[in-house]
């Protein structure tokens, strides 16, 4: 062995002594998290422009080409870089966008004429560097590409009451019959029959002008070079990473706004929370149950954050065609078998207890309908009986679950719990979204799953006809799921469609929830409350009752400033040294 | 184990130590569910969740010491009875992966040839398929992904280095004198399989079969980790580990169930590590 | 030696082969990929189209062997007739031109064009559209097939139009697995090659940077516990390597990431970041959750080879000769260095299994993160560019490892080659 002098001896020392000082160090000076905003604005007085913000999504943007987008998070960027004919202002009413006013209507309801606004510009795009006027043939060729057969949009059902839409879908005609250019401003739509919802469906992102040139040049990629009329531009697009965006110079409603913006895709919530916590992120719109209760609670966030009931409600979906699903007495059983309250309580009490499909914010829905379904054991215990189970059910039913995360588990199990005390055992099948959407589309395959329903457009119809009517059953893909059939809805349904008069409308709707209520196909569970929260520097933002997560008014009170470290909670000081501004500005 | 062996395996203190922790979560998996105070699923939404809607801490509400989790249930009974499942798969799945690896590892260090070509080349096969993914399919095909399934595939994914071992040892003691003077006596080839081969070989087996199942809690936990793995409403270490990433406001959802698994890896490795001091002393 | 590496490269690329039949036809079971990507508000129509463009209509066995490429690439006669009535008008056609080619914009009436051709080879397969005057016809085939059942119609309706469109025209004649050619993702509609293209990096920095830190932290570490073997510094280094061992990246992560990530704030939370120093800053942390184990078996074999070669004769001598410690230290060192390259072969292999937890858990976008999302969207092109990287990794690992065991060991050369 060889020798070992003192000096050397000492010197194997050091890391060690160094090793158990750092862990002393971590120890003693364990921070607790930040309790309120790390950083607050310059207190601007009007709106300005300049900065970047950042918001996020949990999952990856599929597409950017308004045609083919039908969910929340591409809807995010689309309502960034493209505009509507129409648009909604906060109360849900329909407001002209790129129309200059809302549209002409004939007397039977069947012709719209909508003239743009003139001077609305395209982005640049190859071949066009500056952009070029939008003009009534987009709208025309828009529309026909959207409602084209090859495209294969979903957005399509919500078009199919166009004269000749279907014709043209089947590729049996060459143009749509019901779409006219007039002028170079000016276009009309004939349909053929009276719908109620035409302009909602016009509003819809699906029907967002885009230049042709663009697609003519991009072909298939061109859902990853977007070009239309809206606020900003897109830039690039750094796939599983995020997309940036910058501010439309030449927008045709000056208004001040971030120069940039960078939406973080493929960001987990719980990340996400504690990077916004930490000043890296501008708003957060999702939250595990535990981030939302310590928002909920942390007094300095209050002026920076809304809580509002979505638009959307949850069920578990009972198959009527089913055993033992397909006795009505069973389906109001498990129905009245939900504890609501305890679901809530799991989930740090962000859900409303639901009784009816209609959610609280639409037009129809009754907050003392005698039908409702509401936790009752003695009555779920008598349904039972009176579907001839006193004792249970010996079979175990199988329960679908789309995704196997924590949240869906923890859905499943609640549900175990509570039926298992009528005597029903539920058995869970977890599936892929896909996999859950196309077995139960199909007839006699799946029993019961959970399931819910956002809305596209604020109109009571948006829920009722698509998932109740027996016209929404098919041999595949029915959007129907629970296969419930029943005529007399039919035809209140059918009947609500067409008629022009807004109150006895609603008065149809009234009567078709609170049938759906009592014939329960689905028991209905929650309608989920939403939180967003935002930084104290972010200006001019509301959740918007229509659109989730639009962030084309904000603008930023910049430049930040960090929050003093008293009231911030011993927060991290290695940054704040590097980064006064938080880095990012 | 031979008396010397046993000896220096006792003089060890971190084998000793390791061999403790063992049967301690051998023990507590076994006795489980008789230790347990109350119904590891039975969801308490009223007593364990308070009315600011957080679960109850430990400590917090008498007789539920370990706290709850999210959903009302009573965390100690949970760790409890997952311990068991965690447990019991990686003790059946190491038999099993003992059992395939053993034999394919005799027969073909033994008879060599074509034999010996095929199980390597499986084993080499078995290696390059990525096993997670390949779980996270089947996962998605088989209605009911039971328990079973999840021991098989395990065991399927972890024979391969017990096989490569006992195969060069056999191949050793194959070339010993009395081995090869039994075969010239005409001695059958099991005989001489059973009584000259197996018992030279079980050091090996013994060792490596302990840090087998280290390493099998281990791919248990990351496969319940990503979802898969026990059926809700029943849980295995690594399925509630999951659960308390995902909300660091309760940490103690997390620790308890990495604590006990990393105790119980730690314990194997260590255990491990001390037989093969004790079977195969370097110096 | 170039023997037996030949052989082993052989043998290698057998078990690359066979893996990537097995996962084929795994995948393939598991379900139908049209559904799992046209999402909900398809139609049969479109799922039929959509089975017919990828060739998922057809045997299993046949799928495979044209996803290998073995078949004839040329263009047939029947497709190139078509082909050139449509693009008569084309005057290049290199793949990477994503322009279209357009003769005649717009009729003199201001209508759409009413010839649409859409020609774009996937994997060895070509799908042809052709729109002529509100009729679409559709025909999917090899380069021989495409368009014989289409053509005589197509040909009879192109009479006197002279308006064409064609819409991403490539002339690629590379097809199938064994031409480089991954196919083309379904849920990115992208090449295979180009997805991966663009993780893979991703995945790789991670990894470097993870071995980086292995090979830093466990060889210091092995050496400073040899170095002072037989003292509580050597067993507090060993129980910590021990310990190490036993600490499997999802305990360690989300713990890293909660402590040193939000409590602390000095590294992000989890993401890739932008621009090359970014990204690194943004993989210390899963870096260093994924060299844990690695560092400490790295660390015990270092200490282990290290007291052996201490004990040598030649260290002796040298050290009773009077070389300095450190210089006794640096033979040794260098000595005991061998083990530890041979295991960096496998150590890759490691690296790359465990990148899909570590990148699930930090949210970083490499290909674990690819492999999870392609396979539950049953993205099967993806999937199996996926795991064809992971079976050439793992398979180059044991070449490697092998090849340097077999330079560094004279005993294990004369075996191998015997």
């Amino acid at each position: 062995m060889p020798s070992i002098r003192r000096s050397e001896a000492l010197g194997c020392w050091v890391p060690v002594l160094t090793g158990l000082g750092l862990l002393g160090i971590l120890i003693a000076t364990w921070p607790d998290p930040p309790q309120g905003p790390r950083f607050e604005g310059a207190g601007a007085p009007t709106p300005r422009s300049g900065g970047t913000f950042v918001f996020h999504h949990e999952e990856n943007v599929r597409t950017l080409d308004p045609h083919i987008a039908y969910d929340e998070l591409s809807g995010m960027a689309i309502r960034l870089l493209f505009d509507g004919l129409l648009d909604y202002d906060d109360e849900s009413n329909l407001i002209p966008s790129l129309a200059a006013d809302m549209p002409t209507v004939s007397e039977d309801g069947l012709r719209f004429r909508f003239r743009l606004r003139p001077g609305v510009r395209f982005h640049p795009m190859p071949g066009l560097p500056s952009g070029r006027e939008l003009v009534a043939e987009d709208v025309s060729w828009s529309l026909h590409r959207l409602l084209s057969g090859a495209v294969g949009s979903p957005g399509y059902p919500f078009f199919s009451s166009i004269l000749g839409a279907d014709e043209y879908h089947r590729g049996e005609a060459d143009r749509i019959e019901g779409i006219r250019v007039v002028d170079r401003y000016t276009i009309d739509f004939t349909l053929k029959e009276p719908d109620q919802t035409f302009l909602n469906a016009m509003a819809m992102t699906f029907a967002y002008p885009v230049p042709r040139e663009n697609y003519e040049h991009w072909g298939e990629e061109v859902k990853f070079h977007p070009v239309g009329t809206g606020p900003y531009v897109f830039d690039e697009w750094e796939r599983d990473v995020e997309l940036r965006f910058s501010r439309n110079r030449r927008y045709w409603r000056d208004r001040p706004g971030p120069d940039r913006m960078i939406f973080q895709e493929n960001l987990a919530r719980e990340l996400a929370a504690q990077r916004f916590r930490n000043g890296d992120l501008d708003a957060i719109h999702r939250q595990s149950p535990s981030d939302y209760r310590f928002f909920r609670n942390a007094e300095r966030w209050q002026p920076y954050l809304s809580e509002f009931p979505r638009v959307s409600t949850f069920g578990i979906g009972l198959n009527c065609e089913m055993a033992p699903f397909d006795n009505v007495h069973v389906r109001r059983a498990v129905a009245f078998a939900i504890d609501r309250q305890g679901w809530s309580r799991a989930r740090s009490g962000r859900l409303l207890p639901a009784g009816q499909i209609l959610p609280p914010a639409l037009p129809g829905h009754d907050p003392n309908l005698p039908e409702a379904h509401t936790f009752d054991l003695d009555r779920a215990r008598e349904e039972m009986r009176l579907a001839g189970f006193p004792e249970g059910i010996r079979e175990p039913v199988t329960v679908w679950i789309s995704g196997q995360d924590q949240t869906s588990t923890q859905y499943g199990e609640l549900l175990q719990q509570d039926l298992a005390r009528i005597g029903i055992q539920v058995r869970m099948r977890f599936v892929s979204f896909a996999a859950y959407l196309t077995e139960s589309g199909k007839p006699h395959t799946v029993p019961a799953f959970f399931t819910g329903w956002n809305m596209d457009f604020p109109d009571p119809s948006n829920f009722l006809d698509i998932l109740f009517h027996s016209r929404s059953i098919h041999p595949e893909n029915s959007e129907n799921r629970a296969f419930y059939r029943n005529p007399e809805l039919d035809a209140i349904l059918d009947e609500a469609r067409s008629e022009t008069d807004r109150h006895r409308r609603i008065d149809l709707y009234r009567r078709a929830n609170a049938i759906v209520s009592r014939d329960a196909p689905w028991a209905f569970t929650y309608y989920p409350l939403s939180m967003e929260v935002w930084q104290p520097y972010v200006k001019g933002y509301r959740p918007h009752p229509v659109w989730s997560q639009d962030y084309r008014n904000v603008w930023l009170d910049l430049p930040r400033r960090r929050l003093a470290e008293r009231l911030v909670g011993a927060g991290s000081t290695a940054p704040a040294v590097f980064f006064p501004l938080g880095g990012r500005r | 184990m031979d008396q010397r062996a046993w000896r220096r395996f006792r003089k060890n203190k971190g084998a000793l130590f390791g061999a403790v922790l063992v049967s301690f979560v051998t023990l507590t998996a076994v006795l489980g569910p008789l230790l347990a105070p109350h119904d590891p699923n039975e969801q308490l939404r009223e007593t364990l969740i308070n009315d600011d809607y957080e679960p109850a801490a430990p400590f917090e509400v008498p007789g539920h010491w370990l706290g709850a989790d999210s959903t009302g249930r009573d965390e100690l009974s949970r760790l409890l009875h997952g311990g068991r499942v965690s447990m019991m798969v990686a003790y059946l799945a190491t038999l099993l992966a003992i059992a395939i690896g053993t034999l394919a590892g005799v027969t073909s260090g033994y008879f060599g040839g074509w034999i010996d070509f095929g199980w390597m080349r499986l084993v080499d096969l078995l290696l390059s398929l990525p096993f997670l993914l390949i779980a996270i399919a089947i996962q998605r095909v088989v209605e009911d992904p039971s328990l079973f399934f999840l021991i098989l595939l395990l065991a399927l994914l972890s024979w391969t280095t017990l096989a490569r071992v006992t195969r060069s040892k056999v191949m050793q003691v194959r070339q010993l004198e009395y081995v090869q003077a039994a075969l010239a006596l005409g001695m059958g080839h099991l005989r001489i399989l059973l009584r000259h081969v197996l018992p030279n070989v079980l050091g090996p087996i013994i060792v490596l079969g302990t840090t087998l199942v280290a390493r099998m809690i281990i791919f248990e936990s990351a496969l319940s980790f990503l979802g898969l793995g026990v059926d809700p409403p029943d849980a295995s270490w690594g399925s509630m580990l999951n659960e308390g990433r995902q909300q660091l406001a309760y940490p103690w959802l997390m620790l308890f169930p990495a604590t006990l698994i990393v105790m119980t890896v730690f314990g194997f490795n260590l255990l491990g590590e001390g037989l093969r001091d004790a079977f195969d002393p370097k110096e | 030696m170039w023997a037996f590496i030949l052989r082993r490269a052989l043998g290698a690329t057998a078990v690359v082969f066979v893996v990537v039949l097995l996962v084929f036809f795994l995948v393939n079971w598991v379900g139908d990929p049209a559904v799992a990507t046209l999402g909900p508000n398809a139609g049969p129509e479109q799922i039929q189209d959509f089975q017919r463009k990828h060739g998922l209509d057809r045997p299993l066995m046949e799928q495979f062997v044209s996803y290998l490429g073995v078949g004839r690439c040329a263009r047939g006669r029947r497709a190139a007739a078509v082909e050139d009535e449509l693009t008569a008008a084309i005057a290049d056609g290199g793949h990477r031109v994503h322009r279209p080619h357009r003769v005649g914009e717009t009729r003199p009436d201001g209508s759409a064009p009413r010839v649409r051709g859409v020609l774009r080879p996937s994997a060895d397969r070509w799908a042809l559209r052709v729109t002529v005057g509100g009729r679409t016809f559709r025909s999917h085939g090899n380069v021989d097939t495409l368009a014989d059942d289409i053509a005589d119609e197509v040909l009879a309706a192109l009479e006197g139009e002279p308006v064409v469109v064609v819409e991403r025209f490539s002339r690629e004649d590379r097809c199938g697995l064994l031409q480089g050619d991954l196919g083309e993702s379904f849920g990115h509609h992208e090449p295979v090659a180009d997805v991966i293209a663009q993780r893979l990096p991703r995945t790789l920095l991670l990894g470097a940077i993870a071995l980086l830190l292995e090979l830093l932290l466990g060889v210091s570490i092995g050496i400073l516990a040899a170095y002072r073997r037989n003292t509580w510094v050597d067993t507090g280094l060993m129980s910590a390597a021990y310990l190490g061992i036993s600490m499997p990246t999802f305990v360690t992560g989300p713990i890293f990431l909660a402590v040193f990530g939000f409590y602390y704030g000095w590294f992000p939370l989890g993401g890739y970041g932008v621009g090359f120093w970014d990204h690194v800053y943004h993989a210390l942390l899963p870096g260093f959750t994924l060299a844990i184990i690695g560092a400490a078996t790295y660390a015990r074999v270092m200490r282990s080879e290290l007291v052996d070669t201490l004990r040598s004769d030649y260290i002796r001598t040298a050290a009773a000769k009077g070389l300095p410690t450190s210089g006794v230290l640096r033979h040794a060192v260098r000595n005991a260095l061998l083990p530890i390259v041979t295991m960096l072969g496998l150590s890759l292999t490691l690296l790359v299994a465990g990148a899909i937890i570590t990148e699930t858990i930090f949210g970083w976008p490499g290909m674990g993160n690819l492999a999870i999302r392609s396979i539950v969207n049953l993205d099967t092109p993806t999937v199996m560019g996926v795991v064809l990287v992971f079976a050439v990794t793992v398979q180059a690992g044991n070449l490697l490892a092998d090849i340097a065991v077999a330079l560094l060991d004279p005993r294990v050369r004369l075996e191998t080659s015997g």
